[in-house]
């Protein structure tokens, strides 16, 4: 475990039960620490367990199995008091920010709904102040707070988003794919104010999403989940120009690019057939179906995270 | 000696002053205002631009998809196709035209098959619907086709459901379904928006094969930089209803003119960058189309915006080969004033 560590996740598992279905192994054994005042990019297709994983991380599903540390306190064995403190100091952005806001609450009532759960106001005009100070953070201002979610356009409702998660002041947001509803150039303001705010706060992220260029961009280290597992986990620079995992090479081929010349000189690595069903699985690399080095071993035995090179870790045999 | 071959090529498509309204409670929206652009067959025309831009109103309009009374294409406008007036067709030669001549291919997979019918027969009845022929031979055109898309097992796939599909799979379903009567246009709405990276290339790989070998133009429309990158001929630049720019492949990416396409190169993270440096930003939000701005549709948003921009409308400006860019910061008179230098100090500053 890293001594500097805010997060600590291991042997986490998530299963859901499908009755005679089986089991849905959405989240099967990841582990990852998330070091204090860093952002840790989650990426993957969808389907692949990113998103069950965030949200068990923050005890909005319960987790089949394994441990989560926060801040150095296991989250089971936590008392009431420190349970809650958890439950302020970590908190979440969600992906779609037409559905994740009330309809019926005006501006002001959402964001303060989580200083009012944790009695940080004294008074109305503190609970005001406190509001029109957080819109003023996020770049709306106080005239918006009377307004209803459904006056703004999805980069504002984003931030007023983001504005309810900084109410509580907390240590640990989660952003599930906070921008992939938002259009390219709204895209962007809101990353900078991500990465605004987490140099003013010392706020540390754990980045959900699919656009690998985005989160190339804003994480300091990438884990590439697949079905389920992390295939491999390094800091992002050494992810992208050094990619190991045969998954992560044909997920980082399969990235276009913005310039006509390499985009249509470069090498695509295909990757044939679809992710297979994360129900019911067996043990073996859960790649190995559509990976072109699988040999006998990988679809037996299940690969373990080994660390490669410093801070790199990759879990194929062929790479041992 | 090739561009003279090319100009010879008659064009398949001629969209020419295109403007396309909406009346609302609210007041008439002028979602496309004046837009004029060609394509030519086997040619990938990308039509690029943030959501409420214009660019799926102006290819629905080719297709004859704008509702009445709400949806108005205004006078003036001039869609020709393969030299026939589209618009003065009656509803039957829209029937004929649609899916024989022009076929769609929508944004969501998931909504637009019909869940309750087989997959085979949804395409069954695209084939029957324009060809004279048996239900045994449209069928195994059906099966046909459904090779041709690279679905694996397509005797067994073409008698189920759309929801044993996966998301790729069913947009390749419905790209088969486009693929029915061999059209000469295909219009892709943001064909992988709703799909996974590695799928996203499958299906664009796809795309690239039909241009191919049957030699179907394609417009797309997309708000992804690097899908336009590794597809597209020509590109045309749409913001606030109007085209800002349109050029080659090569023009846009490389030579852009116009600070809108300017900054949304920038905006877009690269892979190469080094860490959280700043992105580009593009400050506010598009304008509001039931009142228009007076002058330039992104006036409000530029950073090198002048006075002349507010007031007037720019003109389009030519720099051959059919890049042309509708800013002001190229009219003679700016150019006089300002003086050229100070115009690409500006732009290198941007």
């Amino acid at each position: 475990m890293d001594a500097n560590a805010l997060i600590h996740v291991e042997h986490l598992k998530k299963y859901f039960d499908l009755h005679k279905r089986g089991t849905l192994m959405a989240v099967d054994d990841v582990s990852f620490d998330i070091r204090r005042g860093e952002t840790f990019g989650l990426v993957g297709e969808s389907g692949c367990g990113k998103t069950t994983c965030g949200r068990t991380v923050i005890g909005l599903y319960r987790k089949t199995d394994g441990k989560v540390v926060y801040d150095g306190r296991d989250i089971d064995s936590m008392t009431e008091e420190d349970r809650f403190h958890f439950k302020k100091k970590a908190q979440m952005i969600f992906q779609d920010p037409y559905a994740s806001l009330n309809p019926r609450m005006t501006v002001e009532d959402i964001i303060a709904e989580g200083m009012d759960n944790f009695h940080m106001c004294q008074s109305t005009k503190e609970r005001q102040e406190r509001v029109y100070d957080l819109l003023h953070q996020v770049g709306l201002n106080k005239e918006h707070a009377a307004r209803f979610p459904h006056e703004f356009s999805g980069g504002q409702r984003q931030r007023i988003g983001i504005a309810r998660a900084l109410a509580v002041e907390p240590e640990f947001i989660v952003c599930d794919e906070p921008i992939s509803a938002l259009d390219v150039s709204i895209q962007a303001q809101v990353v900078n104010l991500l990465v605004h705010l987490q140099r003013e706060k010392g706020l540390t992220y754990l980045f959900i999403a699919h656009d690998l260029s985005m989160v190339k961009h804003i994480s300091d280290r990438v884990g590439v989940m697949y079905m389920g597992h992390i295939v491999e986990q390094a800091p992002s620079n050494e992810l992208y120009t050094n990619p190991l995992h045969p998954y992560t090479i044909a997920l980082m081929s399969a990235i276009p690019v913005t310039d006509p010349d390499v985009e249509r000189s470069k090498k695509v690595v295909p990757l044939e057939g679809e992710v297979s069903s994360p129900i019911n699985c067996r043990p073996g690399c859960r790649f190995a179906s559509r990976c072109k080095y699988a040999t006998d071993r990988c679809r037996q035995e299940t690969p373990v995270l080994k660390e490669i090179a410093e801070d790199h870790f990759v879990a194929c045999f062929q790479k041992e | 000696m090739e561009t003279i071959v090319e100009n010879e090529e008659k064009n398949l498509l001629e969209v020419e002053h295109l403007r396309v309204s909406f009346h609302t409670y609210a007041g008439e929206v002028q979602a496309v205002r004046d837009i004029s652009y060609t394509v030519k067959p086997g040619e990938c025309l990308a039509i690029v631009g943030e959501s409420g831009s214009g660019k799926t109103v102006s290819s629905k309009a080719v297709m004859g998809l704008i509702e009445k009374p709400q949806g108005e294409i205004k006078e003036g406008s001039r869609i020709t196709f393969d030299g026939q007036d589209v618009l003065k067709f009656t509803e039957k030669q829209w029937e004929k035209f649609r899916g024989n001549d022009v076929a769609m291919i929508f944004q969501d997979p998931m909504t637009s098959l019909n869940p309750t019918t087989k997959v085979g027969k949804q395409i069954v009845e695209a084939i029957l619907l324009h060809n004279k022929m048996s239900h045994e031979d449209a069928a195994k055109r059906a099966v046909e086709l459904l090779r041709m898309v690279e679905i694996p097992n397509p005797e067994e796939r073409f008698g189920q459901y759309p929801y044993e599909f996966s998301g790729g799979m069913r947009q390749r379903v419905v790209i088969a379904i486009a693929l029915a009567c061999n059209p000469r246009l295909m219009i892709a709405d943001e064909p992988t928006t709703a799909l996974d990276v590695t799928i996203q290339a499958q299906i664009l790989r796809l795309l690239r094969k039909i241009q191919k070998e049957n030699n179907t133009a394609i417009i797309m429309i997309t708000h992804d930089l690097g899908v336009v990158a590794g597809m597209a001929d020509k590109i045309i630049v749409m913001y606030s209803g109007k085209i800002m720019e349109q050029g080659s492949v090569r023009d846009i990416f490389y030579h852009p003119k116009h600070p809108y396409t300017r900054a949304l190169l920038k905006a877009a993270p690269s892979l190469k960058g080094n860490g959280k440096e700043e992105l580009q930003v593009i400050p506010g939000t598009p304008p509001d189309l039931i009142n228009p701005p007076a002058g330039c549709g992104f006036s409000t948003r530029c950073s090198l915006c002048l006075k002349v921009c507010k007031q007037y409308p720019p003109q389009s400006h030519d720099f051959g080969e059919g890049h042309s860019c509708t800013c002001w910061l190229y009219h003679p008179r700016t150019v006089q004033v300002l003086g050229e230098e100070k115009i690409n100090n500006m732009l290198e500053e941007q």
